[in-house]
């Protein structure tokens, strides 16, 4: 019999960490990636990784990691799913110091750890400020030992396409397309994890890379997957804004001692000291942005009258800061110019990451029986709000977990190879019709320029602050950019390496996440985490302790709710200008 | 035969270049500036160098080495693609100039051998005298003097890095400019023979 | 009218095709960058005659020179599309593929050799398996920093790309291959199988046919201790060997 085989959509750290686990319990794996691994998006991940190791003596404990994720996220995530993250994140540390991450060392060689934002301790590990890339190489490598053995295949240069469901709606499999050829073709699995990151691209200008499209997610919600917290959006206080990008600028320049001011009255104004005296410049990241927002918006006081506010660094030591920040250092150097060892670095909030996401159940799978998600696109890890150190060590526990429930899943299914061709051979054809179709388009659009404008309006109305005319607003545009798509003109008509075609195809389902964002923006009535509405200011638990659902109809997204496990920890006010603990007492 | 053994081949190459071709070309210069000392002192010298036992031994060994630190130095001249056009970096001239000057010293040696080891020609200094009397000569000796004792010099350099001695900047510098101080004796040393001879 | 920048670009439909030059001029904006002037031809996709022609063909993901991806040669040297500012760089820019690899389409190209070259050295750690095993070995800090640098490799190319020894007529792996080796014979775990990777890097390909233009060091856009990792490398593989052949039965 031949031996079980699953198909991981994805090359960043929560589908490699799928592929090994999966790999070590003896199944073949298909791995689908636009590229070689090293060119994922993970490796933008900068600050760090938390973990309650506690090398610095101070006490910090799992369930203290659990606690501010929880309340960092406003209540929001699932408890369950959270806790058994935060206790397994150690592990996780562990695991990757043995496969050779060259995590900072302390003095006597063991693993260092600094702060980050909403956090007390010093709980996050960290590689220089190039943690993602260090954790995504370190995984990388043990896929490609596996490779040597030749039990992962790996498809590098093509995009998923589409899941393949048989007559019961269980996920036998996909399609997909080689990016350079052009060939779509099929590929059996007896289950599909997706890990195909964040839907950045929705938003023009973000931290995220370039594929970051939103493709697969929006396909899959198309598909009938349903897709939860969409519109709990993160933005990144400190980005350097650029033309083609917003490229980060790393929490760990506040948790290495970076201040964030700008001049009020001729004097430098650290108006995040001053406001949040107990947490400071290291305030959870949707309390940032809306400050830095704030100051810079409502009350004029950006650097230069521009949308900008001052990271200082240049007090510090420039050879730690080497060691510690080099990465992200250089980044500001070759992008921005001036030498943040020296001058304060200019920077301004921008979209960044995404909670929401295909919805998972505590075994990482979704709606449809054998598809299984992990990473930023699903929703279940961070609730309302992420703090910084919990993205990597989401996307890594994420796949770790579907990598171990994938495994029990086949044991107890009948094999994949025994679905019936036909619906492979039906979802190709589907799948090369739309292509054609696209090839055929001959309209005046540019898809380019369609893109642009929806990322303006994306950003404009649906990040740090939203009002509902606006949001409505902008589901109207986005329903207009939908009529005008079909009005797209190809400029390559060539059947080898077309990106246009491709990105035409990824665009409709950008297209379709938007409005779920946008929609479920609108309909939440209050305030929590990274969604704020001046209009409802305070978090309305009553109403809204509840996880958004969209399921996707031709008319648009049918919203519906679904209760939050709260088991361990009961609600409570979220504010940081005192400490956690008072907020308990009272 | 480059096989497997290419590993082998690549670091005979680099030694035979020092040991035995690197300190033949030294006992070479050496042996003709006796001629400082006067054209007995330069004759003695050369009949020294003649009555030495084993001489064939040695000479065999020494012609071996060439042929095969010329032979395989040919191979890895042709494996290379030299790109100072879009990167003229100095030790990427280095790496041109040590390519270039290979095949200067192949043709040169070929003939220098061939005129002074098989042909009838006694080694003499009225002899030698009498065949640099042409600036043609003289220009070609030059220019052959010179590549050897670019090659040799700045071989001397690349073999401590090939063989892991020369590991960081500073050591790789300053042998690097060690070197360059070797080549400027040698061509000092290199001319004076000339002109002494002519 | 607002100012232009004149593109210059070696395009090639395929593999099999002959490249051909095309020109465009784009549209100048502040600070911007080479990725930032590619997109403004999908944008408008009209050459500098004016005729409408077929969008550039290039590859990139993060934009902030951490993935490799964007990699091409501008104006003669090898370096990435991200973070070549516009500003700082003599016009026309003149744009083209690495040349050490296969074009796949315009300034594309197929970089795979390289991680072929990483299977060949084991560049990876030996780990028993991916369960909870309790904290892996302690590394001096000192030891720590000098890895990181090397492992900071992106697989960019830019190394092969600039080196004189790697090219069609030759076997050399080229020095990222080699920096990946003197990683992993550093790491604790690592070093325990450092003699099946040290027989690899000082085979055919391996460092010995290093040439020492060293413009690897010049061109590296990350920065890596490539001296240093050659050097030790040179060193390692000499005492292996020897040591090799001195206890063979």
């Amino acid at each position: 019999m031949a031996k079980a085989k699953i198909i991981v959509v994805g090359g960043g750290l929560a589908g490699l960490m799928t592929t090994v686990k999966a790999l070590e319990a003896g199944l073949e794996v298909d791995l689908f990636a636009y590229g070689p691994s090293k060119r994922s998006h993970s490796a933008c991940a900068q600050g760090g990784l938390n973990a309650a190791v506690d090398t610095m003596g101070e006490g910090d404990t799992p369930w203290e990691h659990f606690d501010d994720t929880i309340y960092g996220g406003d209540f929001l995530a699932n408890q369950t799913p959270v806790k058994g993250m935060c206790e397994t994140a150690p592990d996780i540390v562990y695991l990757f110091d043995r496969m050779g991450t060259m995590f900072n060392r302390s003095s006597e060689g063991r693993i260092l750890v600094r702060r980050l934002g909403g956090v007390k301790y010093h709980r996050t590990v960290f590689a220089g400020a190039t943690t993602g890339q260090q954790l995504l190489y370190t995984l990388d490598e043990q896929v490609r030992r596996w490779e040597d053995k030749g039990l992962v295949n790996r498809y590098e240069g093509w995009e998923f396409l589409s899941a393949v469901l048989d007559e019961n709606g269980v996920c036998r499999g996909i399609t997909a397309q080689d990016l350079t050829s052009m060939e779509i073709c099929s590929f059996k699995g007896d289950a599909v994890v997706i890990a195909t990151g964040g839907p950045g691209m929705i938003f023009g200008e973000t931290t995220n890379s370039t594929l970051n499209t939103g493709y697969a997610a929006g396909q899959l919600y198309m598909q009938g997957v349903n897709y939860a917290n969409g519109e709990f959006i993160q933005i990144h206080p400190t980005a350097i804004p650029g033309a083609d990008k917003n490229r980060l600028m790393s929490e760990s320049a506040r948790g290495e001692g970076g201040r964030i001011w700008t001049y009020k009255d001729g004097k430098p104004w650290y108006f995040l000291e001053e406001w949040y005296p107990a947490y400071g410049n290291l305030v959870p990241r949707d309390v940032a942005t809306r400050a830095i927002f704030k100051v810079c918006v409502d009350m004029g006081l950006g650097v230069d009258g521009k949308n900008m506010v001052y990271l200082d660094l240049s007090h510090k030591d420039p050879e730690e800061l080497d060691n510690k920040l080099g990465g992200i250092l250089e980044i500001y150097e070759k992008f921005g110019g001036d030498d943040p060892r020296k001058v304060p670095m200019k920077i301004f909030p921008a979209m960044h990451y995404s909670m929401g996401g295909l919805w998972v159940d505590f075994n990482q799978m979704t709606n449809v029986t054998g598809l299984f998600a992990a990473g930023e696109c699903e929703y279940q890890y961070h609730g309302a709000n992420r703090l910084g150190g919990n993205g990597m060590l989401s996307a890594i526990y994420g796949g770790l977990v579907a990598g171990r429930t994938v495994v029990e899943y086949i044991s107890g299914q009948e094999s994949g190879h025994k679905a019936k061709s036909s619906i492979f051979e039906f979802e190709v054809s589907r799948q090369k019709e739309e292509f054609k179709q696209i090839y055929k388009m001959e309209g005046k659009e540019n898809p380019y320029a369609l893109q642009k404008e929806l990322g303006e309006w994306m950003t404009r109305n649906v990040t740090v602050v939203r009002y509902n005319n606006r949001l409505q607003e902008t589901d109207n545009k986005i329903q207009e950019l939908m009529e005008r798509y079909h009005n797209i003109g190809l400029d390559n008509h060539n059947f080898w390496c077309n990106q246009n075609a491709v990105f035409i195809r990824q665009l409709w389902r950008r297209l379709q996440l938007a409005r779920v964002i946008t929609l479920g923006a609108l309909a939440r009535n209050e305030s929590r985490g990274a969604h704020y509405k001046p209009e409802f200011p305070d978090r309305d638990d009553e109403n809204w302790l509840k996880t958004t659902i969209a399921e996707y109809t031709a008319d648009g997204p049918k919203l519906s709710y679904e209760e939050v496990d709260i088991q361990y920890i009961k609600p409570r006010v979220r504010k940081y200008d005192v400490d956690k603990e008072v907020t308990m007492n009272g | 035969m480059l096989g497997d053994n290419s590993y082998v081949l690549r670091k005979l190459h680099s030694l035979t270049g020092i040991i035995p071709l690197g300190l033949f070309i030294m006992e070479h210069f050496f042996i003709n500036s006796f001629l400082l000392q006067g054209e007995e002192e330069f004759e003695g010298a050369v009949n020294f160098l003649h009555r030495i036992p084993y001489l064939w031994v040695l000479e065999l060994l020494i012609a071996a080495a060439f042929v095969f630190h010329a032979g395989y130095g040919l191979y890895i001249v042709f494996t290379g693609k030299s790109n100072v056009g879009r990167y003229g970096y100095v030790r990427n001239w280095l790496f041109l100039f040590q390519r270039i000057t290979a095949v200067v010293i192949l043709v040169f040696l070929i003939v220098h051998v061939y005129t002074l080891r098989f042909s009838d020609l006694e080694i003499t200094y009225a002899a030698l005298s009498q065949a640099l009397s042409s600036g043609f000569m003289v220009a070609i000796l030059t220019l052959g003097v010179l590549a050897t004792v670019f090659h040799l010099a700045n071989g001397i350099s690349t073999f401590l890095i090939s063989w892991g001695i020369t590991i960081g900047l500073r050591a790789q510098r300053f042998f690097g400019y060690a070197s360059l101080f070797v080549f400027f004796v040698l061509l000092l040393v290199g001319i004076n023979i000339i002109r002494l001879f002519g | 009218m607002a100012d232009t920048i004149r593109l210059k670009i070696k395009r090639q439909e395929n593999a099999e095709s002959q490249p051909y030059w095309e020109e465009f001029d784009v549209p100048y904006q502040k600070n911007m960058n080479v990725i930032s002037a590619l997109m403004e031809i999908q944008l408008n996709p009209v050459n500098a005659k004016g005729q409408k022609t077929t969008p550039v063909v290039w590859d990139c993901s993060c934009l902030e020179e951490v993935c490799g991806a964007c990699t091409m040669i501008i104006n003669k040297k090898a370096r990435q599309a991200c973070s070549a500012l516009v500003d700082q760089l003599d016009k026309p820019i003149v744009l083209e593929p690495l040349t050490k690899f296969p074009v796949v389409c315009d300034l594309m190209v197929d970089r795979q050799i390289m991680f072929e070259y990483l299977k060949k050295v084991k560049a990876w750690i030996d780990v028993d398996g991916y369960y909870f095993a309790g904290p892996g070995p302690r590394v001096p800090e000192k030891v720590r920093r000098f890895a990181y640098d090397l492992s900071r490799c992106m697989t960019c190319g830019c190394c092969m790309e600039a080196c004189p020894n790697v090219n069609d007529k030759s076997t050399f792996m080229g020095p990222a291959v080699i920096a990946q080796t003197r990683l992993f014979t550093l790491h604790p775990t690592g070093e325990a199988n450092k003699e099946e990777r040290l027989d690899a890097i000082s085979g055919k390909g391996g460092v010995a046919e290093c040439g020492n233009a060293q413009n690897c060091i010049q061109v590296c856009p990350k920065g890596l201790p490539l001296r240093r990792a050659i050097g030790e490398m040179n060193r390692l593989t000499f005492s292996h060997s020897l040591k090799k052949w001195l206890k063979a039965e």
